[in-house]
């Protein structure tokens, strides 16, 4: 199954990743190229949107969690939004639940970082 | 009337009346128009002359010139030869310089120096205009009243002669084509079985009706020894020689690799990297291949894109075999198919078919539809004939009366009922309760991206047995996450080694197999690790046996492992 990305800016010093499809050993190195540049230098935010993401296996969560790595190394924010049920599920069988910042909506991430 | 110009006219229409046999015995359309042309310019004693003929579609006049393929092509009612075809009036013009009418352009381009014009219509025996001809330069003088009556009549038997040829050239057309598929036919049926297979405790039917225009259907029955039978149905796309060739080719090869290789997912991919090869214009084929174990009654199925298989089961039900669905075959090389396992019960009837069938038109372009064929085969007598016979019955009352675009192929197949027969009055014979296992195989090499098909397929499984959508997701985590194992550590990345999965459903019990011929693990490393340790890499495998109830990895066999993983179904319902 295919994985689409879009990269976006939604705001000065923000850039928002788009998934939409399967994340899973395949496709993951896709998820993870597409935010290493964005890990280089310090911005305001990450953001990941996960509505679209119909399964994410273990490697897909491990690319998420070396990002959340690389954020706070920089001290960036890495901001997860409105993950799939499939998504939040898999986080919860991997008790990760509680290690990303995840919120409802992309709308109520744009307000938090202003 | 001067004696040299009476003597004239009638040397004229003398020769008018030899060109015209002339004329009609030409039927080629090309060589009648330099004919005409000749002949016209002979007669009228002219420098040169052209020929233009109506298109009607465009509105347009077009002439060939005689020694190139330059196509010159003019509205109609534009210039002099436009003005002639619009309102078939003749046009005669002495001296074209002094004429308003008269556009010197042409003349600029070609260094020709027009004189004078005669330009007259075309007409056919219904009066209707359906070319010009247009005369340039009479050698000697100007054009007279008895040269336009002339070039009239000539103008008349040169329509005819067109309109003559036209129609030779589109009878011929048709007979050619007639005979093209009247040849894709005669190979079609040469290839196509003549007969059924004859099986104690097995029934074999089919129905064929090719499409007008010769469709691409194929279906064949390859008995295969050692109590296998193999059975396949499939659908060229494309139509005409060109298909019929390339189907009949694919029927005798995949007849021999269905005799050589023992796994049906083998024959069907090795038919594909075939196809890949020799598909020409994006040729590609869909078919269902099943290998029946005539003994046990168990069937192998590989769908490449196909329509899935309908079984009518002995009790009345309707089962689709929608899993392992895999693409059509010549599109992708190195495809991996996937093999479904099912085992027929005594009565089961196995309904194979093509989109013709489906996509059949009645004449208010209704389709027949998924729905019907159901309907019909659900209520049909038991045989496999009766059954195909009613369905193709259905079929063809549907969509009387509306051309047939698609082939029509249909196969019906039924395990006979075994055992004793009832003893009439007296008890039912004890019947054996059938232990029905669902099973799905799959041989995938160590790439990731077989992953999505191996899912793809266990979901199927899970589908067909009211297993909660959760459990479904956290099965198929756990054995994405043992075959991403092997692959990262039995195989260390390697994307050309071997992966076997085996996900069977029995009566109590939902087991998954992933053997692998690669490294073996170190047992003390994949004991279930802490629950704080948060690992990137994410699930693991204290994960799949939170899932599953009994995981074993057996290290036991020459290389590599088989993991075998099981969990209660009682369990899967009720749902943990």
């Amino acid at each position: 199954m295919a994985l689409n990305l879009k990269v976006e800016e939604p705001g000065k010093g923000l850039v928002l990743v788009m998934a939409e499809g399967e994340v899973d050993l395949n496709s993951s190195p896709q998820l993870r190229q597409a935010m290493a540049p964005h890990l280089k230098k310090k911005m305001r935010g990450l953001i990941v949107d996960l509505s679209q993401v119909s399964y994410m296996d273990s490697s897909g969560i491990a690319t998420l969690v070396e990002a959340m790595q690389g954020c706070q190394k920089l001290g960036m924010a890495l901001r997860l939004a409105a993950p799939s049920t499939a998504v939040s599920e898999v986080f919860k069988m991997a008790h990760l639940e509680k290690i990303f910042e995840i919120r409802a909506s992309r709308e109520d991430v744009l307000k938090e970082l202003g | 009337m001067p004696a040299i110009t009476a003597n004239k006219k009638v040397k004229q229409f003398e020769a008018l009346l030899k060109i015209g046999q002339r004329l009609s015995s030409e039927m080629h359309l090309d060589r009648l128009l330099e004919l005409i042309l000749d002949e016209t310019t002979g007669v009228m004693d002219a420098d040169r002359s052209s020929l233009f003929l109506v298109d009607q579609a465009k509105k347009e006049l077009w002439s060939k010139i005689a020694q190139g393929t330059t196509e010159i092509r003019l509205p109609i009612g534009k210039g002099i030869a436009g003005a002639v075809a619009k309102t078939g009036e003749i046009i005669n013009i002495p001296d074209a310089y002094a004429d308003k009418r008269f556009n010197p352009e042409t003349d600029k381009r070609t260094g020709y120096r027009t004189r004078s014009i005669l330009c007259v219509p075309m007409k056919n025996p219904e009066g209707h205009i359906i070319g010009v001809i247009q005369v340039l330069n009479k050698k000697r003088g100007v054009f007279d009243a008895s040269d336009e009556e002339v070039l009239l009549a000539l103008a008349g038997q040169a329509a005819v002669a067109v309109e003559n040829a036209r129609y030779h050239e589109s009878a011929l057309a048709q007979e050619r084509l007639k005979k093209d598929l009247e040849f894709a036919r005669t190979i079609q049926e040469g290839f196509l079985p003549a007969s059924f297979p004859a099986v104690p405790g097995w029934e074999f039917a089919a129905q064929y009706r090719a499409a007008q225009e010769v469709g691409g259907d194929f279906y064949d029955f390859i008995p295969l020894g050692q109590g296998q039978m193999g059975v396949l149905i499939g659908d060229v796309s494309g139509k005409g020689v060109p298909a019929a060739l390339f189907m009949a080719r694919l029927m005798s090869d995949f007849r021999f690799y269905a005799t050589a290789l023992s796994s049906p997912g083998e024959v069907v991919g090795r038919m594909n990297s075939i196809l890949v090869e020799r598909s020409r214009r994006g040729m590609f084929v869909t078919l269902c291949y099943l290998l029946i174990d005539l003994a046990q009654g168990k069937i192998t199925v590989v769908n490449a894109g196909h329509l899935a298989p309908l079984i009518r089961q002995a009790d009345g039900k309707l089962l689709h075999l929608e899993g392992a669905a895999n693409t059509p075959l010549g599109i992708l090389a190195e495809q991996t198919f996937a093999e479904w396992h099912h085992p027929l019960g005594a009565g089961d009837v196995v309904i194979l078919m093509t989109d013709g069938i489906i996509e059949a038109m009645n004449r208010k372009g209704d389709l027949f539809g998924a729905k019907r064929i159901h309907r019909v085969a659900a209520a049909a007598a038991r045989s496999a004939e009766q059954t195909g016979k009613s369905i193709f019955a259905a079929v063809s009352r549907f969509s009387r009366g509306a051309p047939q675009h698609d082939d029509l192929t249909l196969i019906c197949l039924r395990r006979k009922q075994t055992g004793p027969p009832r003893k009439k009055g007296g008890k039912p014979a004890p019947s054996r309760t059938e232990k029905r296992e669902e099973k799905v195989s799959l041989r995938i090499q160590s790439d990731p991206r077989y992953l999505a098909l191996v899912r793809r397929n266990l979901e199927f499984l899970l589908a067909q047995d009211e297993v909660l959508d959760q459990e479904i997701q956290k099965i198929v985590l756990a054995v994405d996450e043992a075959a991403a194992n092997v692959i990262r550590y039995a195989y260390s990345g390697d994307t050309e080694q071997l992966m076997d999965f085996e996900f069977s459903l029995s009566p109590d019990w939902l087991t998954i197999a992933i053997r692998d011929y690669g490294q073996k693990p170190d047992l003390e490393k994949i004991k279930p690790r802490e629950l704080e340790e948060i690992r990137p890499g994410g699930l693991g495998t204290r994960f799949i046996r939170e899932v599953m109830d009994e995981v074993n990895y057996d290290i036991s066999p020459p290389s590599g492992t088989l993991l075998t993983m099981k969990k209660r179904r009682s369990l899967l319902k009720a749902g943990r």
